[in-house]
């Protein structure tokens, strides 16, 4: 990708959301060990290092169904799109706490110091010593290694450096890993419950998870099937339709028959409405630009905020990203955009609205 | 996001929720039973 690449920098907008999810967090875990304590139990329940383990492996798993839930929400209700704005933020906090866990866990089963830490690591994924007799702490500790993957490759750097093809398809191990997670709790912790509230939880989680990924997946496959997909003409131009189906400030998808799809957007500058067109797919991570907005004169991805310039395709400066745009004709308010895209150094240009070209 | 993709998609959530929902349900089913304790007390 480009080598003029500017990062996003760290702002105050995030690290007032790492406060929050900080503080969050922190919250979370004293109400669930001053609940633990409050709460009538036997044997070593009331132990603050055992409560302390439990509190950390529901946050964690707590945030890893959040993390997992803003996708497909997305998908659902794009109004909540804010939210993937810092998701690999929560990402990471999720792999800090589940290693707090898990070095938790080590100290405590390792008699703090009775066994030395690296025998204890060693000894733990293959011991087997859950209740059920099951290895569930490989399985943790698989899920633990993968989080440690996603979460050192979060930075852009790393999309940058791997493409963003490559860099969603390693992130698509999350799932890998929360399969992982769901096992070895299922496995280990849930093997001492003896009421069925845990289990419920659990199930509900995934369920929760699983349906809101599904019914995204089918919303998203209707909405491909019944797309139609005009064919172009001698020329290579598709009929858009009206101008007005555009809203303004806004942007619609426009599929082609070849399957991909076109970012056509309508914005007003100076006295005139102008409309334009460029490749769906953001520059970032492939957000879809048919579904964002224009947002201080560019076209802005509503999944990170990556801004377009409308008549190039190219990210205003000091950012060097670039989209290729579609070239566009108006007749009357019908709107026709050639199904080829230009190469990013040759920019289409929009059309104006009720004028010519250009 | 491709067709192809989306098509993997729809089939991976269409099977994990439902491999993961059954893990559950026999881990559940497993579980160790545990005998009352000798002065009638329940855990």
């Amino acid at each position: 990708m480009s080598g003029t690449h500017t990062w996003v920098k760290w702002n105050k907008a995030k690290l007032a959301y790492d406060a929050v999810v900080l503080a969050g967090i922190v919250a979370f875990i004293a109400v669930f060990i001053a609940v633990g304590i409050a709460t009538p139990a036997g044997g070593n329940a009331h132990d603050p290092m055992i409560l302390l383990i439990r509190a950390t492996a529901f946050a964690a798993i707590t945030l890893l169904h959040v993390v997992l839930c803003i996708g497909p929400l997305v998908r659902l209700w794009p109004a909540a799109a804010p939210l993937l704005y810092n998701r690999r933020h929560l990402g990471v906090t999720t792999f800090v706490v589940s290693l707090a866990h898990a070095a938790l866990v080590l100290l405590y089963y390792g008699g703090f110091g009775a066994q030395s830490p690296g025998e204890a690591v060693i000894a733990a994924p293959v011991a087997g010593s859950g209740p059920g007799g099951f290895p569930f702490e490989a399985l943790g500790f698989g899920g633990l290694v993968l989080l440690f993957v996603l979460a050192a490759t979060s930075h852009d750097f790393w999309n940058f450096a791997l493409g963003p093809r490559l860099w969603k398809a390693l992130h698509m191990l999350v799932y890998a890993a929360y399969a992982l997670v769901i096992a070895h709790v299922a496995l280990g912790a849930l093997q001492s419950e003896r009421d069925g509230l845990h289990v419920m939880l659990l199930g509900a989680g995934v369920a929760f998870v699983g349906g809101l990924h599904i019914a995204a997946g089918l919303r998203e496959a209707r909405r491909a099937r019944g797309a139609v997909s005009p064919e172009p003409d001698t020329d290579g131009w598709i009929d858009a339709g009206l101008a007005d189906d555009i809203p303004l400030d806004g942007a619609r998808t426009l599929p082609t028959p070849r399957g991909e799809r076109i970012a056509v957007f309508r914005f007003r500058e100076g006295g005139d409405e102008r409309v334009g067109a460029m490749s769906n797919a953001c520059a970032h991570q492939g957000g879809p630009l048919g579904e964002g907005r224009v947002i201080d004169g560019c076209l802005t991805c509503p999944w990170h905020g990556w801004q377009y310039e409308p008549e190039t395709g190219h990210s205003p400066p000091p950012y060097a990203e670039r989209v290729p745009t579609h070239e566009v004709r108006v007749e009357g308010r019908r709107v026709f955009v050639r199904s080829t895209p230009r190469q990013t150094d040759q920019p289409a240009g929009c059309a104006r609205i009720g004028g010519d070209h250009g | 996001m491709t067709r192809s993709q989306r098509r993997v998609h729809l089939v991976v959530w269409l099977t994990l929720p439902v491999v993961l929902l059954g893990l559950i349900g026999w881990a559940a089913s497993v579980r160790p039973s545990v005998a009352p304790p000798p002065n009638g007390a329940t855990p």
